[in-house]
């Protein structure tokens, strides 16, 4: 244990480290430099001394480059190359993991899937270092219309049981998408296909029902996965991808190991011999495992250690804010019918003091939308600063409601058990309760909060969240009359928000679209069926040895799926 | 003896059964529904037919009486079905991979509770009335005074983080790596011994002052006997009856410590995956680790009583 | 040793219990206590934190929940003796706060597992089988029976609250008492005066509540001070795996459990409810101890 002093300085020195961070995250917001991007520079200052961790440290942004700027045919296939210093081939990842990924393909579990699914599994297209859209198995594509896609697969590609990947394949793939009896998550947004077809062994042809801007990003997510049309196999037991590696053995909720795959069809990688995943869904002994060396890469570390692992020469942090907090409300359960309580709960919470407690200063408070503020494409600069800590404004709103006396509104507060959900639920319900509204917490054991979330019993809920995809067509998922996420479980429909979403998702001008998805979030903003708090810290550290690791942009803590670029430099 | 066995042993088949109904009964009752844990839980957003087809693939789209009866018919065959989510079967899982894990910190545990514990309280015993049996009955009481959960933690934080002498949280098996092993489950070990080794001290301590106390004794100190034969022979054997109770309760009791045991050192044992399948929802999973730990808890009870035969022929366990 | 020293039968020593049969029992343990060093120190404490617990708002710093931002993670000083938590709030206006969950928690549950088990017990013993054969393995039922499954049943069904850990913790204990009321109602059933009572024709109620239960309070005491010390620790534990009460309630359990995240930045917050909790168990189990020797000389140390 420390002694008293070193721990005091070791608080100031955190405190002042936060408040010059987000003053310059302020400025920067105003400079439109990206937010993430200069946490990386004060985190580079913050005594990394290795330098070739720092080019790494560059992929922290949030948000993504607009993907529809990209077009496959000449996008850069993804490499390390950014990376300094000559990968080495060999060595074990041994990587503490949070959550676990289950083996069935084309279902999305958790986060800490990807790290599975996709490093056994491609996709056809997927997302280089800088986050923009790049070939995977699909070689290249052309789009001849707003309705039209053709994809060029990559030939030489092969299975991990030896059959080689062609067109019959992707088709099977997407058959199996929508096929209702394999439950995958994305079969929603791939009924929007109208029909596809293999044209020869290495084409697919893909025609849609009406323009969805959105459908590349689709195909790169991590329920989109190509599976091999001759396996017959167990898929709930066994993985048959044409990924990096090859999945050796598995033991649910505990580990599994993946081994190199020889016939990878990226020359030269993947570097790694082994990655051996372990299951630590505790924090602190995620944290424990990665500093006594039981592991050499740990996910999902918590803020508060941020700044010590970054500080320590032995391990190396990479962070982003990807994933943010809001709270759901029931808008047609009282007493959150009236628009004008949840406009006021908004305006009586102090993001500012949330991001300071739960999350040691980290983070970035949601004043406008669900869309990140460094997304340099969809963020409404108009909206900036919609939401702000107005506790008067909030009891005024509330009086206009008929709550002259603020304790009459009562509710209980929702929440997992989570501490990335329970620390700031604390903290705003006693904000909401000191300017008198009667409120209350409630943590929800997981199992009852997935049940109660997707039927819609309950009045507010506190959620977390990543954007499956930076296009802004991701709210459809949220407030459009069917959006599976909110919308659905409490019966939340609103005719303009239906008619923006519909008008916003078949138009491909990017200028054209940024006005429709202002106007969408201007009546989001007027409707306020959430609470929004705030986009949190979300961070991978791993041991100093480890290269190679990017936080891709838009990808965010989903980043280890590229465990192909990931090297284990041994002079280091 | 043989009918009071019999009666003993279907005592606890009745039990068990009992106890498996009740949690098969609250497990199906319990809000939470595996169908969505299966389609991806938190993050994920399945539809009603989704989640409706999953549930009749599992059956769980049966009245909750039909799925017992279901379920009876298949244990009565040892068949406990195999898990929803992974299709594994329940029955390896649970007995031939977590079980035996679970066992690799109990069994330890349980003799280094007893190993020092019982010298221990012998110790007490011998050194009272000095000042050495306050400070031992003191660091006893200590000793099951403080969490469980404050003793891993802090165990983890000075051994694995600052001293980086043993892993925080990893499991090693024993016929790979028999010293990764022992690193491995040091602390684990330590921590799930340090509640019941201070019970076995005290209760040992005060069975051995009792008999140190009565005719038998005295009469031997009196022929002028040596000390260490009269504590072995008699005072031991005989004042080994509360003791063995203890360590009996102690060891049944293990399953609760080693659920939070195994959650801070990550140690995939029972302890781990019930918390796991109670998370997720996945019935047979539970269902079969409540029957082994209420079996086992049963035949451990039994086993104590038999002992007690052993130990004291004066008594007969089938008296009444 | 304390109490008196003679070879007194456990029969004359447990009736002392009964203050009507001795006037001057009552002085008699006034005495004891106050001439007994860990009776001093133990009950002692355990009233100091009684009295602090129900003088929390005068003794304390504002409300347990309330969070300071910018004051998080302070070492003790004068404005707060403990120091801060990670919220900012004031670890020792928490605790005292703590106390008040942690007694009405362990004080109300072994009540209920006194009251419930010690009834069941004597109910056994007395009418024999099948009765006890049905109880006892009832008793045997819930040993065996994941506690924390239970935990879980409760709170996914009722929510987390104080009334609910009562619950769960009051159920859990029913076989302790249970299981010595049983082994002592036995022991003395075939004693005269129960004899007496039967003879007279006294009903069931009136021969266990005036017969049987004076005379096996003894144990039962010693079980009740020895169960509260477990209580606190159960309820810590089920709070350090989230199935305690809410956040908004101060349990020392919690407390670890929220702090213990924080231990990077500052032990404070875990160090301080460890102490508190262990000494409080301590102390319940010192007093246990003492209560033992005092009341049943069988099992003296």
């Amino acid at each position: 244990m420390n002694t008293i002093s070193e721990l005091q300085q070791r608080i100031q020195r955190l405190s002042d480290e936060q408040l010059s961070r987000r003053t310059l995250m302020r400025r920067a917001g105003l400079l439109g430099i990206s937010v993430a991007g200069v946490t990386t520079l004060l985190t580079a200052c913050g005594g990394d001394d290795d330098p070739t961790a720092a080019p790494a440290a560059t992929g922290t942004t949030a948000g993504a480059p607009d993907p529809t700027a990209t077009t496959g045919a000449d996008a850069p296939t993804a490499t390390v190359e950014q990376v300094a210093g000559e990968p080495k081939p060999g060595g074990t990842l041994r990587y503490g993991s949070r959550g676990f990924g289950l083996i069935p393909p084309q279902i999305d579990h958790t986060i800490s899937t990807t790290l599975l699914q996709l490093n056994v599994y491609d996709t056809l297209i997927s997302y280089d270092p800088e986050g923009f859209l790049a070939p995977a198995l699909a070689e290249s594509w052309e789009t001849p219309d707003e309705l039209s896609y053709v994809f060029h697969i990559r030939e030489g590609v092969t299975f991990h049981d030896g059959a080689p990947l062609t067109a019959a394949d992707v088709v099977f793939s997407f058959d199996r998408i929508l096929d209702e009896e394999t439950g995958a998550t994305r079969r929603p947004e791939f009924a929007r296909m109208a029909s596809y077809e293999a044209t020869d062994d290495f084409t697919v042809a893909v025609t849609m029902q009406e323009p969805y801007a959105t459908f590349l990003s689709v195909l790169a997510n991590r329920a989109a996965t190509i599976v091999s049309s001759a396996f017959q196999g167990d898929y709930d037991r066994e993985m048959n991808g044409t990924g990096p590696f090859t999945l050796e053995s598995f033991e649910p909720d505990v580990q599994y190991v993946l081994v190199k795959n020889p016939d990878y069809w990226q020359p030269g990688m993947p570097y790694l011999d082994r990655v051996e995943v372990l299951a630590i869904p505790d924090d602190s002994a995620r944290i424990a495992a990665l500093r006594s060396g039981d592991v050499n890469f740990a996910e999902y570390i918590p803020s508060q250690f941020v700044a010590e692992l970054d500080a320590d020469p032995n391990f190396t942090v990479f962070s982003g804010y990807d994933i943010y907090n809001y709270i759901r409300i029931n808008v047609n359960r009282e007493p959150m019918t009236d628009p004008l309580v949840r406009q006021a709960l908004n305006y009586a919470i102090d993001r500012e003091v949330v991001i300071d407690l739960a999350f040691v200063g980290l983070g970035v408070p949601m004043t406008v939308g669900l869309i990140p503020p460094n997304d340099p494409v969809w963020y409404s600069q108009e909206l900036d600063g919609h939401w702000s800590y107005d506790p008067d404004k909030a009891l005024e709103l509330l009086a206009e409601a008929g709550y002259d006396d603020p304790s009459e509104l009562s509710f209980t507060l929702e929440s997992s058990s989570e501490p990335n959900h329970l620390d700031s639920a604390q903290i705003i319900v006693e904000q909401w309760r000191a300017i008198g509204i009667s409120a209350e917490l409630q943590p929800l054991e997981s199992a009852v909060r997935v049940d109660k979330r997707f039927s819609g019993d309950y009045t507010i809920m506190f959620d977390g969240a990543a954007n499956p995809w930076t296009d802004p067509d991701f709210y459809s998922l949220y407030i459009s009359s069917e959006g599976p996420v909110y919308a659905v479980g409490i019966g939340f429909s609103d005719d303009e928000i239906d008619r923006l979403l519909e008008e916003g998702r078949s138009v491909a001008d990017v200028a054209a679209r940024q006005a429709i998805y202002l106007e969408l979030e201007r009546r989001l903003l007027e409707v306020t069926p959430f609470v929004f708090i705030n986009f949190r810290p979300q961070a991978e550290a791993c041991a100093a040895n480890v290269k190679g690791y990017v936080r891709v942009p838009g990808v965010g803590s989903a980043s280890p799926q590229f465990m192909e670029w990931l090297w284990i430099d041994d002079e280091a | 003896m043989i009918a009071y066995l019999l009666r003993r042993l279907v005592h606890t088949a009745i039990l068990s059964f009992i106890i498996v109904t009740v949690v098969f009964m609250m497990i199906h009752l319990l809000p939470g529904d595996p169908a969505t844990m299966i389609l991806g839980g938190e993050d994920a957003q399945p539809t009603q037919e989704d989640i409706d087809r999953v549930k009749t693939e599992l059956g769980l789209d049966q009245p909750v009486y039909r799925q017992y009866v279901t379920w009876l018919g298949k244990i009565s065959r040892l068949d406990f079905g195999v898990s929803f989510r992974n299709n594994e079967p329940v029955a390896s899982t649970v007995l031939l991979k977590r079980l035996p894990r679970s066992l690799m910190l109990g069994i330890p545990a349980t003799l280094l509770a007893i190993a020092i514990g019982v010298p221990l309280g012998i110790l007490g015993a011998r050194l009272r009335r000095t000042m050495w049996d306050p400070i031992i009955s003191a660091v006893a009481l200590l000793g099951f005074s403080v969490p469980t959960f404050v003793i891993g933690t802090l165990l983890i934080l000075l051994f694995a983080v600052r001293l980086g002498w043993l892993p925080a949280g990893s499991f090693v098996h024993p016929l790979d790596d028999m010293n990764g092993f022992l690193k491995a489950a040091a602390l684990p070990i330590v921590s799930l011994a340090l509640s019941p080794l201070a019970v076995i001290m005290r209760m040992t301590r005060s069975s051995v002052l009792e008999e140190l106390g009565s005719d038998y004794v005295r009469t031997a100190r009196a022929k002028g006997l040596a000390e260490a034969p009269v504590i072995v022979r008699h005072v031991m054997r005989n004042s080994m009856l509360p003791v063995i109770t203890v360590m009996g309760l102690q060891f049944g009791g293990l399953f609760a410590g080693s659920v939070i045991i195994e959650f801070i050192f990550n140690w995939p044992g029972m302890g781990r995956l019930f918390l796991t399948a109670i998370g997720q929802r996945d019935y047979p999973v539970i269902q079969a680790v409540v029957l082994v730990v209420a079996l086992s808890f049963v035949l451990i009870n039994l086993l104590t009583d038999l002992s007690y035969a052993f130990f004291d022929p004066r008594i007969r366990v089938d008296r009444n | 040793m304390v109490g008196s020293t003679n070879a007194m039968e456990p029969e004359s020593s447990l009736q002392a219990v009964s203050a009507k049969q001795r006037p001057n029992a009552f002085l008699d343990w006034v005495r004891w206590a106050t001439r007994t060093p860990r009776v001093i120190a133990s009950g002692g404490f355990i009233l100091l934190l009684a009295l602090a617990a129900l003088a929390a708002p005068l003794i304390t710093i504002g409300e347990p929940a309330q969070i300071r931002s910018g004051e998080q993670h302070r070492p003790p000083s004068l404005e707060f003796p403990l120091g801060t938590d990670e919220f900012g709030r004031d670890i020792y206006t928490r605790l005292i706060y703590g106390a008040r969950i942690t007694l009405i928690v362990s004080i109300v549950s072994v009540a209920i597992a006194a009251i419930v088990g010690t009834t069941l017990g004597m109910l056994s013993a007395h009418f024999g089988s099948p009765v006890d054969t049905i109880l006892m393995r009832f008793a045997d039922g819930i040993l065996a029976f994941p506690g924390i499954l239970l935990a879980l049943f409760i709170i996914a069904f009722l929510g987390t609250s104080v009334v609910n850990i009562i619950l769960v913790i009051g159920f859990l204990y029913i076989p302790r008492f249970q299981r010595v009321a049983y082994a002592t109602t036995l022991s003395i059933q075939e004693n005269d005066y129960i004899e007496a009572y039967r003879a007279i024709g006294a009903r069931t109620g009136r021969i266990l509540a005036r017969g049987v239960l004076p005379n096996i309070l003894a144990p039962i005491i010693v079980q009740i001070s020895l169960a509260m010390g477990t209580a606190i620790l159960l309820e810590a534990g089920l709070s350090f795996l989230g199935l305690g009460p809410p956040p908004s309630v101060p349990s020392w359990g919690r407390t670890i459990q929220q702090s213990s995240r924080f231990m990077n930045l500052s032990a404070y917050g875990v160090i301080w409810p460890a102490v508190i909790i262990s000494a409080t168990v301590l102390a319940f189990n010192i007093l246990g101890d003492a209560l033992r020797d005092r009341l049943d000389p069988r099992l003296r140390t």
